[in-house]
């Protein structure tokens, strides 16, 4: 199987340059550059041009390209025109709250929505299972950015319970104190985030459950005298799993789609924020290598994918 | 008379067994009354939708509750059945009584490698440790004819052919040798050559462990090579019940008729002129007074037919529901 996957990983690198071409003509492509709506409207036209074509952004497009290629290769993705420092130390900073943040939720998600859909699996059609299916379709009407929205309003501006910005208080001392610190600044755009992961999850693993429950090898198993317990645990839920476990993988893009807006809104200096706020000052470098990581996390989220299922059920080879 | 009784391995008496359908209850069996004795194989035979899978089904406890009912008695060597919980059911399922279902693709856990869903069986009924299980799947495996048993024990279901699948879940039924054995359509859903091998394999270890069978077909040529004993089922009841000699010499009711004439013979189709048409209603739209068969032979005068059909003993141990054999004849026939 693992040379299977290095396989995989190698068929990723085609993919990689593909996305890498698309994105750089892309960014080209979109109007205004970085000085737009920036530089004082007295200075010199001749002073802009100058500095434009000192940051190459006359070379023929090819030319640029390459340039970037080769750099990326010495480990220089490019300045930051906005933050006026290295994309790769910057992204890095970003990344890592949005590494905790995509933690926090996911663990949050999981820990919601696997009990709910247990409960929900278990008692199909009575009133635990109507009052979930209430909740699912609430989250569901509600779209996301407005989840986060009504979070940010109710629980940092009306009842000032949780910070509407930053990482970590400045007065937050030690490790205890900056852990408690951190989780208490990602909580309110975790729990947000987690909402609308649950719902996808809560329909697989109940359906999973009733389904399974009526597929013939359950009736084996309770011929055999097997205890019910012991039938739900081994039999039904392992099977009633596997939708889940297919998607973990997937739920990394979700993450990541998720925490562009979320942290824009909840203002959290994760990547998300960042990505926004570099398509909007045209910050190319930010830009291009924030999309490349974002392509690549989602390719890699797809072997993931892969693999897991491969583990978890014996039906399907990886390939 | 003592040794008569001891040969009875199960009595079932007057059982009806309906499910929900819209709010309403519908009998699917109607007051069936069969008994299974030691060393026996006993089939029940009958279109698809005339109730066997419901009553084999019906003896294993394993309808759902919510949407069945079953009345009636069933005796397993005289402690009734029909009542016990999931618990006192669990004791005999697997262990008294063995089933094996239609579906061989479907009725194993495709997440289970298949040796430990021998050993599970196992596990619940004996004391045994985990070696000397794993010891009795092996000798299992050999015994119902898988040509690599160590290697069997470690494959999962996906990776072996529906003759073995079904291999695999005879031994799962007979792992704790128990003395019934309930076979739903073991063999439908294998081919030809296939359903030879398992229908020996299934009469071989009758004979060795002296089990008392139900075989559920809706193939008549298979109860030919398998049974003792038939009953023939039809729209929930047993219509004629005899040894397999009096149902295929001595044929009295019109249904048991029309299926023998349905046997495809030496390749050929059957006597197809002389086969009743028609299906088996469903449930909420059958007939419940009179005869349930009187719809498919509408040339047949109502005068032919009891009123309330009741059983006719037409030999020694073979029985009729039905008067108007006496004048039945086929359509084409004057
Ligand atoms: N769970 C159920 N709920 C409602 N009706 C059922 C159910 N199971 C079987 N039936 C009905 O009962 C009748 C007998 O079915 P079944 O016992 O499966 O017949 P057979 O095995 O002879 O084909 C059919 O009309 C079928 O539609
Ligand atoms: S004689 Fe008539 S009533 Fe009796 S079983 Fe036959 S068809 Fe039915
Ligand atoms: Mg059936």
């Amino acid at each position: 199987m693992w040379k299977t996957v290095l396989r995989r990983i190698l068929l990723m690198i085609p993919q990689i340059i593909i996305l890498s071409l698309l994105v750089f003509f892309v960014a080209k492509l979109m109007p205004g550059d970085p000085f737009s709506g920036k530089i004082n409207p007295q200075t010199d036209p001749k002073t802009i041009e100058a500095l434009k074509h000192q940051l190459g952004l006359y070379d023929p497009p090819l030319v640029q390209y390459g340039h970037w290629i080769q750099n990326i290769f010495k480990g220089d993705f490019g300045q930051s025109y906005t933050y006026n420092r290295p994309v790769l130390g910057l992204i890095g900073e970003r990344a890592a709250n949005t590494f905790w943040l995509g933690l926090l939720t996911a663990v949050l998600t999981y820990a919601v929505a696997i009990p709910l859909g247990l409960i929900a699996g278990k008692n199909e059609g009575k009133w635990p299972d109507r009052v979930i299916a209430f909740y699912n379709f609430v989250i569901n009407s509600v779209p996301p950015f407005a989840i986060y929205l009504i979070f940010l309003i109710l629980f940092s501006f009306i009842l000032k319970i949780f910070p509407s910005t930053g990482t970590v208080s400045a007065s937050a001392h030690g490790f205890v104190q900056i852990f408690f610190s951190r989780i208490y600044h990602m909580i309110l755009p975790a729990i947000a985030m987690m909402l609308s992961g649950t719902t996808a999850i809560v329909q697989y693993l109940r359906s999973g459950i009733i389904d399974n429950t009526k597929e013939d090898y359950v009736r084996t198993a309770r011929a055999k005298g097997v205890p019910e317990k012991v039938i739900f645990r081994k039999h039904i839920l392992r099977n009633a799993f596997l939708p889940i476990a297919s998607s973990l993988g997937g739920t990394i893009t979700g993450l990541l789609s998720g925490a562009i807006v979320a942290e824009s809104i909840f203002s959290y200096p994760g990547m998300g924020q960042l990505f926004l706020q570099s398509v909007n000052s045209r910050d190319y470098s930010v830009m291009i290598t924030l999309t490349l990581l974002f392509g690549i996390l989602t390719l890699l989220g797809n072997l993931l994918s892969d693999i897991i299922m491969s583990i978890v059920d014996p039906r399907i080879r990886i390939q | 008379m003592d040794k008569e009784k001891d040969n009875v391995l199960l009595e079932i008496e007057h059982l009806h067994t309906a499910f929900r359908i819209n709010g309403k209850f519908y009998n699917a069996v109607d007051d069936c009354s069969l008994t299974l004795r030691k060393n026996e194989i006993y089939a029940i035979v009958g279109e698809s939708g005339c109730g066997k899978s419901t009553l084999a089904t019906s003896i294993v406890g394993l309808l759902d509750p919510l949407n069945s009912k079953v009345k009636g008695s069933i005796k397993y060597r005289g402690q009734e059945l029909v009542g016990l919980n999931a618990d006192e059911y669990d004791k005999i399922r697997g262990e008294d009584i063995g089933m094996i279902f239609q579906d061989p693709l479907s009725a194993l856990n495709p997440l289970m490698r298949v040796g430990d869903q021998i050993t599970e069986a196992l596990y619940y009924h004996t004391k045994d440790s985990e070696a000397e299980r794993k010891k009795k799947a092996l000798e299992l495996l050999k015994r119902v004819g898988i040509p690599d048993p160590e290697g069997t024990f470690r494959r999962y279901p996906h990776e072996l052919s529906g003759g073995m699948r079904q291999r695999i879940i005879i031994s799962i039924a007979v792992a704790c040798s128990p003395e019934i054995i309930i076979a739903d359509e073991p063999t439908t859903a294998l081919d030809v050559t296939i359903q030879a091998q398992i229908i020996d394999l299934l009469k071989d270890i009758q004979k060795e462990k002296e089990s008392g069978i139900i075989f559920i077909t809706h193939d008549l040529g298979v109860v030919a090579e398998i049974a003792d004993r038939v009953g023939v089922m039809y729209a929930g009841q047993l219509v004629e019940i005899g040894s397999v000699f009096d149902i295929f010499e001595d044929p009295k009711h019109p249904y048991t008729r029309s299926l023998l004439n349905s046997i495809p013979q030496a390749g050929e189709l059957g006597d197809r002129l002389h086969v009743i048409q028609g299906n088996v209603p469903p449930l909420s739209e059958m007939k419940r007074s009179g005869c349930r068969f009187a719809p498919r032979i509408p040339w047949i005068p109502a005068s032919a037919h009891e009123e309330n059909p009741s059983y006719h003993q037409v030999g020694d141990g073979h029985y009729v529901l039905c008067t108007c054999y006496q004048t039945f004849h086929f359509q084409e026939e004057k």
